[in-house]
C-alpha cells in the first residue's frame, strides 16, 4: 500500500484538536510525578526488608514450637525406656537384652529373673557357674587366706577350730579350714 | 542527545523534552485529557525507576515512548474491565448512558483515533501531527518500516471509514508525476 499524505487542512485540524484537547499542564519538571516519588532503590530495599524480617519470624516461631512445644512422644520414649530400666533393675547405661527387643513391652518379673546375668554368663550358659564365682576368680586361686562368701555366712569353723569333731559324721571328711591354725593343727595331727 | 543513566537532571532533560509529545499521542490514545496526563505521569515514574538500568545504546526518546505505550494500553485494558464491571452491575436495570459533558467536549476526530489500536493511533500522530518519517517512528516502535507503513494505512482506512473518504489521504506529489495516469472520460461520472 503507498505511503499516502493526508491534506494539510486535515493535518492542522489533528494538531488544533490535539493541542486543545491535551494542554500542557506540567512541562516543567518540578511539576512531574516523580520528582516528588521516593528513590527507585528504596521501595525495593523496604519489601526485601520486610520479607527477610517475615522469614526470621517465622523461622523463630518454629524453633520455638518445636522446643517449647507439648513434648509428648519424647515423654513416652523417656517413660518407656524407665520403665524396662526398672524392671530390669539396672542403670540406664547399661547393656541388657531387652534391648534386641524392639516391642516396649514390660517383661514380667520371671522373665527378668531369667534375663539378669551378665552378657558374659549368657555367652556360656552350659558352665552352670553362679555369677558370684564367675566374678571373683581370685577366690578359687587362693581359697586359703582369702574367704569365700560361703565361708563368711559360716561362722562355725572360725568361731570354734575345735568344733569340727562336735559336730558329728563330719569327722570322716574333714573340712578344708580357712584359718591358718586350723590347717596347720590338722597337718600336724 | 546523550543521556546518562542515573543522572537525575539528564533525567529532568527528557522530560522536558518528551513530555508534549507524549501527552499528545497518549491523548489520542486514551481518547481522554485527564487520564493522558495521568498515564504520561505514570510512565515517567516508571521509567525514573528504572533509569538507573537504562543502556545508553538505545536512544531515550524511544525507551520513554514504548514505556508510556505500555502505560496506555494497560490503562486502556483496565478501563475495559471497569466496563465490563459497569455492565454487569447494570444488568437489568435501565443504562444511564455515556457521560454527557465527556460527549460533548470530545471531537469526532479524537474519538475515532481512541477506537484505534494503541499503536497504530501512536504512529498516526507521530507521522502526521508531529511530522516524523517511517523510519524514525519505527526506530520509536522498535518495528520495520513496512510495520509502520501497514498501520498508518489501517489508521487512513478507519478514519475514512468513520470521518470521510479524505481521510485515506492521497498520494504524495513526488511520486504522483511517474504513478497517476491520466483517466479517459467514460461518459458516465464524468459528465
Amino acid at each position: 500500500m503507498p505511503d499516502r499524505q493526508l491534506a494539510e487542512e486535515l493535518k492542522a485540524r489533528l494538531s488544533a484538536e490535539l493541542r486543545s484537547g491535551a494542554p500542557l499542564r506540567a512541562p516543567l519538571a518540578s511539576q512531574a510525578r516523580y520528582a516528588t516519588a521516593a528513590a527507585p532503590a528504596v521501595p525495593r530495599r523496604s519489601v526485601r526488608g520486610r520479607l527477610l524480617v517475615v522469614v526470621v519470624a517465622s523461622l523463630a516461631v518454629l524453633v520455638v514450637a518445636a522446643l517449647a512445644g507439648p513434648p509428648q512422644p519424647r515423654a513416652w520414649l523417656v517413660q518407656s525406656v524407665g520403665n524396662i530400666a526398672g524392671d530390669l533393675g539396672s542403670p540406664l547405661g547399661t547393656p541388657s537384652p531387652s534391648r534386641a527387643n524392639p516391642a516396649p513391652t514390660t517383661p514380667s518379673p520371671g522373665e527378668a529373673a531369667e534375663k539378669s546375668p551378665s552378657p558374659e554368663a549368657g555367652e556360656t550358659p552350659e558352665a552352670g557357674e553362679t555369677p558370684g564365682a564367675q566374678q571373683s576368680p581370685e577366690t578359687q586361686e587362693s581359697p586359703g587366706p582369702t574367704p569365700t562368701p560361703e565361708t563368711q555366712q559360716s561362722p562355725e569353723p572360725t568361731q570354734s577350730p575345735d568344733g569340727g569333731g562336735t559336730s558329728g559324721g563330719d569327722g570322716d571328711h574333714p573340712s578344708p579350714s580357712p584359718s591358718p591354725s586350723s590347717s596347720d593343727g590338722g597337718s600336724g595331727g | 542527545m546523550t543521556y546518562k543513566p542515573g543522572d537525575r537532571d539528564d533525567f529532568d532533560r527528557l522530560y522536558r523534552a518528551c513530555y508534549p509529545r507524549l501527552l499528545r499521542i497518549l491523548f489520542a490514545v486514551t481518547g481522554d485529557s485527564a487520564s493522558a496526563e495521568d498515564c504520561v505521569q505514570e510512565a515517567f515514574v516508571r521509567a525514573f525507576a528504572a533509569w538507573p538500568r537504562f543502556r545508553p545504546e538505545k536512544p531515550a526518546e524511544a525507551w520513554i515512548h514504548q514505556i508510556a505505550i505500555n502505560t496506555a494500553i494497560s490503562y486502556r485494558r483496565r478501563a475495559r474491565l471497569r466496563g465490563i464491571g459497569e455492565v454487569m452491575r447494570r444488568l437489568g436495570r435501565p443504562g444511564a448512558g455515556a457521560d454527557p459533558a465527556e460527549t460533548a467536549t470530545r471531537s469526532d476526530l479524537i474519538e475515532a483515533l481512541a477506537a484505534l489500536p494503541p499503536r497504530v493511533a501512536a504512529d498516526f500522530v507521530l507521522r502526521y501531527h508531529h511530522g516524523y518519517n517511517n523510519r524514525e517512528i519505527a526506530r520509536f516502535d522498535g518495528v520495520s518500516e513496512r510495520t509502520v507503513g501497514a498501520r498508518l494505512a489501517q489508521a487512513r482506512e478507519e478514519l475514512a471509514r468513520r470521518l470521510g473518504p479524505a481521510w485515506r489521504g492521497e498520494v504524495p506529489t513526488s511520486t504522483t508525476h511517474s504513478v497517476v495516469i491520466p483517466r479517459e472520460p467514460t461518459g458516465l461520472g464524468d459528465a
